[in-house]
């Protein structure tokens, strides 16, 4: 049986996941020599390695984030692009994570185990969709790994956004969002419904617009907030912890609101959805998982970070072989604020 | 019922009270008469118990899901309504989403053997937030989702006397405009009640909850449970004072013969119910004014207000 084969493709260390034959990490935790990264966030992309493999839209996102000298090497790898790493065939291919993202596919021998890294399965104008491959093993993560979550369209969600600025007119909207991926999804999809008005957004979060314009995603106008002086309206895109800046200016007090999947459920929204929840995540919901891993159809799944036992129940009832993996580190601190 | 239950989504979630009362006033604004009155039934600090028991909603989904999706869900979310409304599966563009006045009329004809069906087609067509509104109204399990000081200032511009301000329904409006019937046989009145319990507020949206009782023999029983937002320093005050017990974010405060917080409650009328240790319930109850310099003798006794109930018609005649 390949599956067999399959699992010795990966072993599991304090680094993170490590690959004897390529002898390289997928987004390994610690500095390593040699790693392949599936996406551009911090808790996946940490700078500091020797060489890195990704692709050429993650290596940029490094690049701007952590400088040019993030990494001692960076070659890039384009989606289904094949390279090979001693016995070990590598590709990497649209997880619909954010720009950039992908899913690891390694193949040895002949057995096939494929990192799915994060992912979705709904529509993102920021970024190509992710595509179901065959394969053994299956590794997908599951931080929104329960039948309550079902995220709604965000199209929706953007729309509620919309009618709460007809709503509160002359109040400015402050939306607490990922720099990364979050921020770029949310002003495409506020352009898709025609709000053609200047958003402000902190330095992070503009370097990254720019980057994703310079990948043929057009944003519109897109503004530094460092300058705004006076609130009087309109959108502003940036961190949490702008809240208390924003708090401080002259104006009419701004409404905040968070964008993420936890905020479907009222208990988390309480803790920290500010006056507009939205439920709006770049990460698979249950539905999506679910159907995710019929069509991958895998020999087995791994299920790791993030909610594992009922998509381990709901594996046993489907008797898929399944199996938890916990690796440390990942979205540890973002995954329970922000994604 | 979609965009009702989006509305108190966003009602719990704004922080000021200026914004909550304009998001309810633009709401209110945006419903035919059908559906308002029907929104104002819902919204009534007293609707009585719903006409299916959450139990039943939630063998349904737990044998849809399972036990064991079913628990870790319940387990995560927490709270039981809820996780039904998250849990429960919809078709997509199968059902047209109900609108209140349509679940209101539902819930007034509907025989007991049609309920089940008819609940489950309304959920199957509504989103998450409608879902979790509508199995809140169904299982009488929305209790004072909006405070009802911004009902009280939001319903009269709308031309109905929403039973918050017992003394204002005189007009008879009220009649045509509450389908579930907000009007009391027993009519509008006042009582004395002390203070109980305190519980603290999850949110800043939300005011101290308050349990006032009555006395009944040597002791009290409780007949009403508050949102005491406009005296919260008085009952702050009191609670510094004259805790005796906590209970997590629940307090027991003094009611004796020479310490209690005695409240004016208003009410719109007075029922029978066997749910409630007082053997009755206040419709519409609302609170008028607080004193803290008040004994336990000073609360009225809970005869004062069974004694306004008709006298019982006996069953099977």
């Amino acid at each position: 049986m390949t599956v067999g084969r399959a699992r010795d493709i990966l072993q599991l260390r304090p680094q993170g996941l490590y690959c004897p034959e390529a002898d390289a990490f997928i987004d390994p935790v610690r500095k390593v020599d040699r790693a392949i990264i599936t996406h551009g966030h911090a808790d996946h992309a940490r700078p500091g390695h020797g060489a890195v493999l990704a692709t050429p839209a993650t290596i940029d996102i490094m690049k701007t984030r952590y400088g040019a000298r993030f990494a001692t090497t960076a070659q890039p790898l384009r989606y289904g692009e094949i390279l090979n790493m001693g016995k070990a065939r590598i590709a990497l291919l649209p997880a619909g994570h954010v720009l950039g993202s992908a899913q690891v596919l390694v193949e040895v021998g002949g057995a096939r185990i494929v990192v799915s890294g994060d992912y979705k399965r709904s529509s993102d104008p920021t970024c190509p969709s992710f595509e179901p491959v065959a394969c053994d093993i299956f590794i997908t993560e599951a931080t929104f790994g329960l039948p309550v979550f079902r995220h709604p369209p965000a199209d929706d969600e953007v729309g509620r956004l919309l009618e709460s600025m007809r709503l509160f007119a002359g109040r400015t909207h402050h939306i607490a969002a990922y720099s990364l991926g979050k921020a770029q999804r949310l002003i495409a999809l506020l352009r898709r419904q025609a709000y053609d008005e200047p958003i402000l957004v902190d330095r992070a979060t503009l370097a990254l617009c720019d980057l994703y314009a310079s990948h043929g995603i057009n944003l519109g106008d897109v503004r530094p907030l460092g300058r705004a002086g006076k609130l009087s309206g309109g959108l502003i895109i940036a961190p949490p912890s702008a809240r208390d800046i924003l708090q401080t200016m002259a104006g009419p007090p701004p409404l905040t609101s968070f964008a993420s999947g936890w905020m479907g459920v009222a208990k988390r929204a309480r803790q920290g959805g500010g006056d507009l929840p939205l439920i709006i995540s770049d990460h698979a919901d249950w539905p999506e998982l679910t159907r995710t891993i019929e069509e991958v159809k895998p020999g087995e799944v791994w299920i790791t970070h993030g909610e594992e036992a009922a998509l381990l129940a709901w594996a046993r009832t489907r008797k898929i072989e399944a199996r938890p993996l916990s690796i440390k580190g990942y979205g540890a601190d973002s995954g329970t604020e922000l994604e | 019922m979609n965009r009702f239950g989006n509305m108190l989504r966003q009602m719990e979630a704004l922080a000021d009270r200026r914004d909550r009362q304009q998001l309810l006033d633009a709401y209110l604004d945006s419903l035919p008469l059908e559906d308002l009155a029907a929104i104002a039934s819902f919204l009534s600090p007293n609707p009585g118990p719903g006409p299916f028991p959450t139990r039943r909603l939630r063998t349904m989904i737990e044998q849809h899901w399972g036990k064991d999706l079913f628990s870790l869900s319940h387990a995560y979310v927490g709270n039981l309504a809820e996780t039904i409304a998250l849990l429960w599966p919809t078709q997509a563009g199968s059902n047209r989403p109900v609108t209140p006045g349509e679940l209101a009329q539902g819930l007034r004809t509907a025989g007991q053997l049609e309920l089940p069906a008819l609940i489950s087609q309304w959920l199957s067509g509504a989103d998450a937030a409608g879902r979790h509104a509508i199995v809140r109204v169904v299982t009488g399990t929305l209790r004072q989702p909006v405070p009802a000081e911004l009902l009280a200032a939001a319903f009269p511009r709308k031309g109905i006397h929403l039973p918050t301000r017992p003394t204002a329904q005189a007009d008879g409006t009220q009649a045509e405009l509450f389908p579930s019937g907000t009007i009391s046989d027993t009519g509008p009145g006042e009582t004395q009640a002390a203070l109980l319990y305190v519980e603290r507020p999850r949110t800043r949206s939300q005011g101290l909850t308050c349990t006032f009782g009555l006395r009944s023999g040597a002791g009290f029983v409780p007949v009403a449970r508050l949102d005491a937002r406009g005296f919260s320093s008085i009952i702050e005050a009191f609670l510094a004072k004259h805790t005796t017990r906590r209970f997590g974010p629940t307090y027991e405060v003094t009611h004796d013969a020479r310490t209690a917080l005695v409240a004016t409650i208003a009410f719109a009328g007075v029922d029978a119910s066997n749910r409630n240790r007082a053997g009755i319930t206040l419709r519409a109850p609302c609170l008028v004014a607080v004193t803290a310099a008040a004994t336990a003798q000073d609360a009225d006794d809970i005869a004062n207000l069974t004694s306004r109930l008709p006298t019982p018609t006996p069953r099977g005649y």
